[in-house]
């Protein structure tokens, strides 16, 4: 071990889950309260609801916590039995077996009083969301973001703000109350703000070595997904960010013999993030960033602090998943540059067909360009069935052997 | 012309489209491939190409495998290889967003071909006035890809008028529409025209030169309404769910005695669902057309529209089962599935294949048993 860097736990990360206990005990007495609870895909608008004084609830979020809870397998045989194919999206099924009874981890999420669906991560939480509103018998509301393959077109800009006038009618309406548009140009500003801490948190991985890995991110990811537009989640974000700091000033890092610096593409593979951890320290191997966690804040760009009612559209379509292909790729290739990496994991996710289809062109893209090596490893990111051990761990062995030589 | 001669023209496309549109291409047609049914062919034949559509006929993924997962759906992969292996003589494709795996098969294409290439986005929500304008837009912007293709094309560029182009193209279509869906009311009542039969005309369909369809369907409408129509049909049968992954099953059908009273597949008759009426605004008329047609399982138009839809079917039709065959990791369709079967008034079976048109014995003993049952 390298005597000089020394490796300790985040501290921080003890006050994420009072957070995160503290919203679930709101969300679950939201109707004594008099609150309404929205259910919302990862990647939709939360700062109006925040606006609204609406709880909104993550069946995605949830899904991380089933998976880490390594019940996955359990939920999606249970969905199976409903007639849900196993080929499915694991997180939409084991949300439906947590709806139908079958307990998760924090046994069922508090039921919503309307469902948002923003289709710019995947168009299979249509289909997911369209089902559970049946089933709660609550109204749905559909954020359509076309795919921007080569461009941002101004039809589409403006399709997308149109949409963000009706989903406000929407909220007034099942709220029955106005939206108060100072109120969310505030949020606005809070959720920027958290975004541009959260860019800065991950950023901090571009010193060698690195005071958190990507493993660190997905845990630490909860927040920019749950909470984005509140203080809470700023002055998470702040302490963390000042803990990183720390961390650098005092040799405090996530591997201490880090050799290889490496990028993680696609979900995490949740059931198994303290086993890869493992697997990839002991290889003297660290992750340092990833293309997951760095989406929420990849529209930052987008995103005029002053008029964040006018950034909404582009922020919300423009989002690492919703374009092409080589522009996914070209991203990544700025991710190596900048976080200094040696080589590239791709989880190939069969729960997620549009983070894992393009893959093997993204693969064949960045070796042309940069001749960093890419290995693509088979799982699922819920669903343990999907994942062989003995098979992976050969398959880290032979790409570490590579990174080596 | 007799009806078993027209049937058989219409056969030797479903079973050759590749000879079939290699001769068009000899004879000086510029094919423009598509691979949705909500891409609107007419703008396409409007502008003086010949519109040919992507049905995934290649049995082998020998190439779309070094590009797509072992879990992606066979139907993609067979658009995929179509186009990869060059097989259709085309210089354009145009791509639409109709799930997640075929908006990355576009890239896909985009990435690895020298066709000239177009995302024609159509809204995921088609139930608004926002979505309506939007396509009406996506409209117009694929007629400016074609028109400056076409104008390249063109002999006389004065000569190119946009609009009697385009209505008279909406008029040959509506003519389309309006004779298989009259072609398809007599088929499932009569004995004259199989279920494979049926399954060749809808597949030739989106292949063939459309004015030669436009004829040829009106023959066949001509010559059966000359013959007898028998109704001692034994079973009826509803099929739904995306692209046929599995021309096999219609065969399979015809030897049971059961007749598909209704092909609800992307392959069947959905696309010919349409009806355009003329306003004046040609891409708003279109617009309007393909929002109002049956809808696909990865597009929404409220809670329970595909439910309600199928549900009519059957009372319509008196089916007395419904064949739900979907290619395997189709997400769209394997969404709806349960929630389709519980709500159906007849048995469901769900049938999905893992390669083009290779259905094992145990799932050909389950048709079989459960056309058995109902």
């Amino acid at each position: 071990m390298n005597m000089e860097y020394k490796k300790e736990p985040i501290k921080t990360k003890s006050k994420m889950k009072e957070i995160m206990t503290n919203y679930f005990l709101e969300a679950f007495d939201a109707k004594n309260k008099g609150k309404k609870v929205a259910w919302i895909t990862s990647g939709g608008p939360v700062e109006p609801l925040i606006a609204m004084d609406i709880i909104p609830i993550y069946p995605e979020n949830h899904g991380a916590m089933i998976g880490a809870s390594k019940l996955g397998e359990k939920l999606v045989s249970y969905a199976e039995g409903l007639g849900y194919s196993c080929d499915l999206c694991s997180y939409a099924t084991a949300d439906i077996a947590c709806s139908r009874g079958e307990k998760g981890p924090i046994g069922h999420l508090p039921e919503p009083d309307m469902l948002i669906c923003c289709n710019n991560i995947c168009s299979t939480v249509v289909k997911w969301y369209e089902i559970q509103a049946r089933y709660f018998n609550v109204p749905l509301f559909i954020l359509d973001t076309p795919m921007c393959h080569t461009n941002f077109t101004e039809d589409t800009k403006e399709y997308v703000r149109r949409q963000f006038d009706e989903l406000f009618l929407f909220l007034e309406t099942v709220c029955k109350k106005k939206m108060d548009f100072d109120r969310l140009e505030e949020v606005g500003r809070l959720s920027v703000q958290a975004q541009k801490l959260w860019q800065e948190i991950l950023d901090t991985t571009t010193h060698s070595p690195a005071p958190m890995s990507a493993f660190d991110a997905f845990f630490h990811l909860a927040l920019i997904v749950t909470l984005r537009g509140t203080e809470i989640c700023v002055n998470y974000y702040r302490e963390l960010l000042e803990e990183m700091k720390d961390r650098i000033k005092n040799k405090i890092c996530a591997v201490p013999n880090e050799k290889y610096r490496v990028l993680w593409d696609n979900l995490p593979i949740w059931y198994k993030t303290k086993w890869l951890s493992e697997k990839f320290a002991e290889r003297d191997v660290c992750l340092v960033a990833d293309t997951y966690t760095s989406a929420w804040c990849s529209s930052l760009r987008y995103i005029d602090e002053n008029d964040f009612l006018g950034s909404l559209a582009p922020a919300y379509t423009r989002i690492y998943l919703n374009q092409g292909i080589d522009t996914m790729a070209n991203e990544i290739i700025k991710m190596i540059d900048k976080y200094k990496v040696h080589g590239i994991i791709m989880h190939s996710n069969r729960s997620c067909k549009p983070y894992s289809f393009g893959q093997y062109d993204i693969q064949k893209i960045i070796r042309n360009k940069t001749k960093v090596p890419v290995l693509i490893i088979e799982a699922d990111m819920l669903d343990q069935r999907s994942f062989s051990d003995a098979q992976i761990e050969s398959r880290i062995d032979a790409f570490c052997e590579l990174l080596h030589s | 012309m007799e009806i078993k001669t027209i049937l058989e023209e219409f056969e030797v496309i479903a079973k050759d489209p590749v000879t079939y549109l290699r001769n068009l291409s000899e004879n000086g047609k510029k094919i423009v491939l598509y691979t949705c049914s909500y891409v609107p062919d007419e703008i396409i034949w409007a502008f003086g190409f010949h519109p040919a559509r992507v049905l995934g006929i290649s049995e082998t993924h020998q190439l779309s495998n070094s590009h797509l997962q072992p879990y992606c759906c066979p139907t993609a992969k067979a658009v995929l290889e179509d186009i990869l292996s060059k097989k259709l003589p085309a210089a354009h494709v145009v791509f639409s967003n109709t799930c997640d795996t075929m908006q990355r098969v576009s890239d896909i294409v985009r990435i690895n071909t020298d066709l000239e290439h177009f995302d024609f986005m159509v809204p995921t929500r088609l139930d608004s006035d926002t979505s309506k304008k939007y396509l009406r837009e996506q409209i117009l912007n694929l007629a400016g890809f074609l028109k400056r293709r076409s104008l390249l094309l063109e002999q006389d560029r004065e000569c190119f008028d946009d609009v009697s182009k385009i209505n008279s193209a909406m008029e040959l279509f509506e003519r389309i529409y309006r004779s298989v869906l009259k072609l398809a009311e007599i088929a499932q009542m009569s004995n004259k025209i199989s279920n494979k039969d049926m399954h060749n005309i809808f597949f030739a369909s989106a292949i063939m030169d459309r004015e030669d369809l436009a004829k040829k369907i009106e023959q066949l409408n001509d010559c059966i309404k000359e013959s007898t129509i028998s109704n001692s049909v034994k079973k009826k049968i509803v099929l739904t769910g995306s692209l046929c992954c599995f021309p096999g099953i219609y065969e399979i059908l015809d030897n049971a005695g059961a007749k598909v009273v209704y092909d609800d597949l992307c392959s069947g008759i959905r696309p010919y669902k349409r009806r355009i009426k003329l306003t004046g605004d040609w891409a708003y008329d279109i617009a309007k057309s393909l929002l109002e047609r049956p809808i696909c399982a990865a597009k929404f138009k409220g809670l329970f529209e595909r439910i309600l839809y199928l549900k009519d079917i059957v009372k319509k039709y008196r089916a007395q089962g419904i064949i739900f065959l979907v290619p395997k990791f189709c997400d769209p369709h394997l969404f709806d599935y349960p929630d389709i079967k519980k709500e159906m008034d007849v048995p469901v079976l769900l049938l999905e294949t893992d390669e083009k048109n290779q259905i094992k014995g145990p799932e050909r003993t389950r048709i079989e048993a459960f056309l058995e049952t109902i």
